[in-house]
C-alpha cells in the first residue's frame, strides 16, 4: 500500500495523535515466539477439526436417539426453572441466576423503548427504529445545548446531524451503514448491553465470576437490586480497573443506575492514579409519537450550514 | 521459529516486519496483550494460507487485522486492558511512559471498533482514505465518517490540542 507522507488531512490534531502513538508503541517489539506459538495453534486446530469429522457421526447417532425420545407421547425431560422461595421478611428470595435471567429479559424488550441516560447531558437512544440524540450539558451563551447530535440507520444508511448553537452552525453526513459487510446498529451505551444473547452472555458471566448480584438496594426509594461488574484484569497489569455497579428496578429489571470510573491520572511522573466515578441515572420511555420526536432536532432558522469536516476542527472538537 | 523448514520465508518476514505490525495490531486492539492476540490469529490465518500468498504477505496480514478488529475481535473482552510496560523495555522514564500509554488506551477504547480502525489506518498508518476504505472493506464515505467522528471523540476526551501527555478531568 502506499503509504503518504503528508498529513492525511487533520492538521496538528493528526500529527499529534500520530506523536502519541508513535511514543507509546515505539518499544514493542514482536516476540520470537509468536510464530511458534501461531503455527502450534494452527496444528491444534487441525487437529480438533479431525477429532470432530470423526465424532460427527457418534453426535449423529446421539441427535437421532434425542428425537426419538421427544416425539409425542414420551415423556418429556426435566427442566430445571429458577430457584425462588420465600425469606423470612416474606420478600421472594432469588437466586443470581434467577436475577440476571429476568434481566437479560428486560434488556431484549428494553429495545423496544427508548433509553434516556442522564449524565454529562442526555442521550436518547432507540433501538428499534435506530434513531439517538445526545444533547450536551454544556450550554451556548444563549442558554441553548452547546451542540446536539442525531444519528440515524435507515434503509443500510448512516446518517449524522450536528448543530452548534454557539456560533450557528451545522452539518450532516451520510454513509453506508456497512462495515465490512457487517450492517452497523445503534445501541445504548449502557453496561451490560450490546450482547447479541444477554441470557447466555449473563450466565456466562455469572460463572466465570464477572457479574455478582449483591442484592437488594433502595435507591431514592425505589427497590433496586445491585449488580457488580468486575474489571478483567490481566496477569501481570500494571493497574486495576475497579468494577462497574449497575442498579436495577426490582420489579421491571431495567437499568435505572450506573456507576464506573474513570482515571484522573497524577499530575507528575510516578503519581498515584486515582479513580472518578461516573454516575448515569437512566429512565425508560414508551416509543409514543411524542416521546420519539425526543430523537430528532431540526437546525433552527438562521444557521449556517457547513462542511462536516469544519465543523469537528473549528468547532465541536475545541470546545472540550 | 518453526524449525520444519515450511515457514522459513515467513519467518524472515517477521523478523523484517514484525514489530511494524504489531505495533499496529496494539493499537488497533488496543492493548500489548490483545495486541499479540490479534497478530497472533492473523498469523494462524496466513498459514491457512501461506501456500496461495504470493510475494505480499504483510498486505494480507494487515487485511486480515484491520478486519478483525472492526468485525468483533474485542467482543469477547468485558473491560479495556491497560497497556502495561514491556518488561524488557529500555523506557528512559517508566511512569510518564505508562501515563501515555494509559491515556492514549483509555482513548482508544472510547472509539467503536470502526473509529479505532479507521483512525490507526488514517493517522498511525498514513492510508489514504481509499486504501483505508479498501483495507476495511467498507465504502470511502464510511472511512470519512468514522474517521471524523473518532477524532472528534479524541477531542473530548483529550482536548482540542490532543495533548496526551497532560492530566486530563
Amino acid at each position: 500500500m502506499t503509504r503518504y507522507h503528508d498529513d492525511p488531512g487533520d492538521g496538528d490534531a493528526g500529527t499529534a495523535l500520530r506523536t502519541a502513538m508513535s511514543a507509546c508503541v515505539s518499544d514493542i517489539r514482536m516476540p520470537a515466539s509468536l510464530l511458534d506459538d501461531a503455527v502450534s495453534r494452527d496444528r491444534r486446530r487441525k487437529t480438533r477439526i479431525r477429532l470432530a469429522s470423526a465424532a460427527g457421526v457418534i453426535v449423529a447417532v446421539a441427535a437421532v436417539a434425542t428425537v426419538i425420545a421427544a416425539m409425542p407421547g414420551r415423556p418429556a425431560g426435566h427442566v430445571a426453572s429458577p430457584r425462588t422461595g420465600q425469606s423470612a421478611a416474606g420478600r421472594p428470595v432469588q437466586s443470581a441466576a434467577y436475577v440476571l435471567d429476568q434481566a437479560a429479559t428486560a434488556q431484549v424488550n428494553s429495545y423496544r423503548m427508548i433509553s434516556v441516560e442522564h449524565g454529562d447531558g442526555l442521550t436518547y437512544t432507540d433501538v428499534a427504529t435506530q434513531q439517538q440524540r445526545i444533547v450536551s450539558a454544556l450550554r451556548a451563551s444563549s442558554g441553548q445545548p452547546y451542540f446536539q447530535i442525531t444519528t440515524t440507520i435507515d434503509g443500510g444508511v448512516y446518517t449524522g446531524t450536528d448543530i452548534e448553537y454557539q456560533h450557528h452552525v451545522w452539518s450532516t453526513f451520510t454513509a453506508s451503514s456497512l462495515d465490512a459487510g457487517t450492517q452497523v446498529t445503534l445501541s445504548s451505551f449502557l453496561p451490560l448491553q450490546g450482547n447479541p444473547n444477554p441470557h447466555v452472555a449473563f450466565q456466562q458471566a455469572l460463572k466465570a465470576g464477572t457479574i455478582t448480584v449483591v442484592g437488594h438496594q433502595s435507591l431514592n426509594g425505589l427497590d433496586t437490586i445491585l449488580i457488580r461488574v468486575k474489571a478483567a484484569s490481566k496477569p501481570g497489569a500494571k493497574i486495576q480497573w475497579p468494577p462497574s455497579w449497575i442498579w436495577i428496578d426490582a420489579s421491571t429489571y431495567l437499568v435505572v443506575q450506573t456507576k464506573h470510573f474513570i482515571p484522573d491520572l497524577p499530575s507528575a511522573p510516578g503519581g498515584k492514579i486515582s479513580w472518578r466515578a461516573i454516575v448515569n441515572q437512566v429512565t425508560w420511555l414508551p416509543p409514543t409519537p411524542q416521546n420519539l420526536a425526543q430523537l430528532t432536532v431540526t437546525p433552527p432558522a438562521g444557521f449556517t450550514k457547513i462542511p462536516y469536516s469544519e465543523l469537528v476542527q473549528k468547532y465541536l472538537g475545541p470546545m472540550s | 521459529m518453526p524449525r520444519d523448514g515450511r515457514y522459513d520465508g515467513l519467518a524472515a518476514f517477521l523478523d523484517a516486519r514484525g514489530d511494524a505490525l504489531l505495533r499496529t495490531a496494539v493499537l488497533l486492539a488496543p492493548g500489548r496483550e490483545a495486541g499479540e492476540d490479534l497478530l497472533q490469529e492473523a498469523l494462524e490465518r496466513l498459514l491457512r494460507k501461506w501456500h496461495k500468498v504470493d510475494g505480499n504477505p504483510e498486505g494480507y496480514l494487515r487485511r486480515i487485522m484491520y478486519n478483525r478488529a472492526v468485525d468483533g475481535f474485542r467482543r469477547q473482552a468485558r473491560r479495556p486492558e491497560v497497556l502495561g510496560l514491556p518488561a524488557t523495555a529500555a523506557v528512559a522514564d517508566h511512569a510518564s511512559q505508562l501515563d501515555l500509554r494509559l491515556v492514549l488506551m483509555t482513548s482508544l477504547e472510547l472509539l467503536t471498533p470502526r473509529q479505532r480502525a479507521a483512525v490507526v489506518a488514517r493517522y498511525w498508518e498514513q492510508l489514504s482514505e481509499a486504501e483505508t476504505a479498501a483495507a476495511l472493506g467498507c465504502s470511502v464515505s464510511a472511512v470519512k465518517a468514522a474517521a471524523a467522528r473518532g477524532l472528534l471523540a479524541l477531542r473530548a476526551a483529550i482536548g482540542p490540542d490532543m495533548d496526551f501527555t497532560r492530566n486530563h478531568r
